[in-house]
């Protein structure tokens, strides 16, 4: 059946469109696939290779294979993240608050910090783009590396609230803290992480914040209107 | 629980329902090599299993959750009505808090998380054994989700449950690990992972009422 010329070219470029988006979306899956697998991938690759020089003394190969178990385990939690991020039954409101609860638990206290939550019993069904979650997911996983790597912090706390349609995400830690403005002008070093949680908060129409003070602790807070 | 293996010398036996050959022969190899324990059948499907356990009964049974054919789910609520003294034990290499929480309101009393350590295995063995059952955040918030669900007869949501299983529910879904819970409550670890337990027992016998609800309102009259 012959459509009318209008006709077909909406749909062309409706088509198009659509197409760009699901190319945009494979690129960053890719990326993140790259960044998160293909390089721990190398690394087993390269650490067999070091084992196969030291089959003569057991007792040698014993760190290799530590590593080795801690790389593959740490691909598998990888693997989950990808797979949370690009499955569209995930793109509720719910799913992610459960998801980010277990995911900062389990990121917290493989670090052999304690933990604390503050979530919702319950949350409304509200629907939740993939790109907005994911990006929310990567602030919340920047925060808590930096907590964990740079603060030298004993407790990491993680707080969820919605309000109406606000979404509102805390990381706070009880470390040793910085002054936020030496740190955002790039010259305390972990600056370029501070920025990309800005530019990602940015990108998805939300709010960023710092607070941070010497010898009290970092708090992060990102908030999205959904 | 029926029989109590600890109070015998007979070992803990255990059966694998696991269909990727080369985890279920891994597996077998951790409980083989555990002293006191016994890995008496390996299955492939959950069709197997259910045949297989009937002849042979265990006091365990790992399963994984994506088996093929019936679901791990529909695998555990099959298994809790042929086989009610065999304790359950779910592995999954979901971080999927829906489907692991399914898989313990349709009667699993613990989950394990792939891939599992040698020493978490066998931990979680003898924890299950002796009643206890792991509980994570995550899970102990789908309970309280849960609870609250069904109508509350009293006013109070959590009205199932004890005021220390509320105590404990609470403290785990902020985050709060078997050890710290017992340090505050001023329990012993063990304790802890009991109400958990009965947590999960609660949920079971919730969600069998809850079945046999529907069975009767879709009964032809």
């Amino acid at each position: 059946m012959a459509l009318c010329r209008n006709e077909q070219g909406r749909l062309k470029l409706a088509f198009a469109q659509q197409q760009h988006a699901v190319e945009q979306k494979r690129v960053r899956i890719a990326r993140d696939i790259h960044d998160d697998l293909g390089v721990t991938l190398t690394q087993i690759a390269h650490r067999c290779e070091l084992l196969k020089d030291e089959l003569a003394q057991p007792e040698r190969m014993r760190p290799h294979l530590t590593e080795l178990s801690r790389s593959a385990r740490s691909l598998s939690r990888s693997v989950d993240e990808i797979v949370w991020a690009v499955n569209p039954s995930n793109d509720t409101a719910e799913k992610f608050t459960s998801f980010m609860g277990q995911f900062v638990d389990n990121t917290v206290r493989a670090a052999s910090l304690i933990c604390r939550l503050a979530l919702p019993d319950e949350m409304p069904a509200i629907a939740m783009p993939t790109v907005v979650r994911h990006k929310l997911f990567l602030i919340v996983k920047e925060a808590l590396n930096t907590a964990i790597r740079h603060s030298g912090a004993r407790t990491v706390r993680f707080f969820l609230r919605l309000d109406d349609r606000r979404l509102n995400l805390a990381v706070a830690d009880d470390g040793c803290g910085f002054d936020p403005e030496t740190a955002q002008s790039g010259r305390a070093g972990g600056g370029n992480g501070l920025s990309n949680m800005q530019k990602r908060a940015a990108a998805q129409g939300g709010k960023w914040r710092l607070e941070s003070q010497p010898g009290v602790g970092t708090t992060v807070t990102v908030e999205v209107t959904l | 629980m029926t029989t109590n293996p600890l109070n015998t010398t007979d070992p803990i036996t255990v059966a694998i329902d696991e269909d990727d050959s080369e985890v279920r022969k891994t597996l077998a190899a951790f409980i083989r090599g555990a002293p006191g324990c016994a890995c008496v059948g390996e299955y492939a499907n959950g069709e197997a299993a259910l045949a297989g356990l009937k002849r042979n009964p265990v006091h365990i049974v790992l399963l994984d959750v994506n088996l093929p054919g019936i679901d791990g789910v529909e695998c555990v609520r099959q298994r809790a009505e042929l086989l009610p003294q065999a304790q359950k034990v779910m592995l999954t290499v979901h971080q999927d808090t829906d489907t692991i929480f399914q898989a313990l309101e349709a009667g699993a009393s613990g989950y394990l998380l792939k891939p599992v350590k040698k020493a978490e295995l066998l931990q979680a063995v003898q924890d299950v054994v002796r009643g206890g059952s792991p509980m994570t955040s995550s899970i102990a918030r789908k309970v309280v989700q849960s609870f609250r669900k069904q109508p509350a007869t009293t006013g109070d949501s959590l009205s199932g449950l004890s005021p220390r299983e509320r105590a404990v529910l609470k403290l785990l879904a902020e985050g709060y690990i078997y050890k710290e819970i017992a340090d505050q409550l001023g329990v012993s670890l063990w304790t802890v992972s009991t109400y958990a337990y009965r947590i999960y027992e609660k949920l079971h016998v919730r969600s069998r009422s809850e079945a046999l609800v529907k069975y009767r309102e879709s009964a032809p009259r």
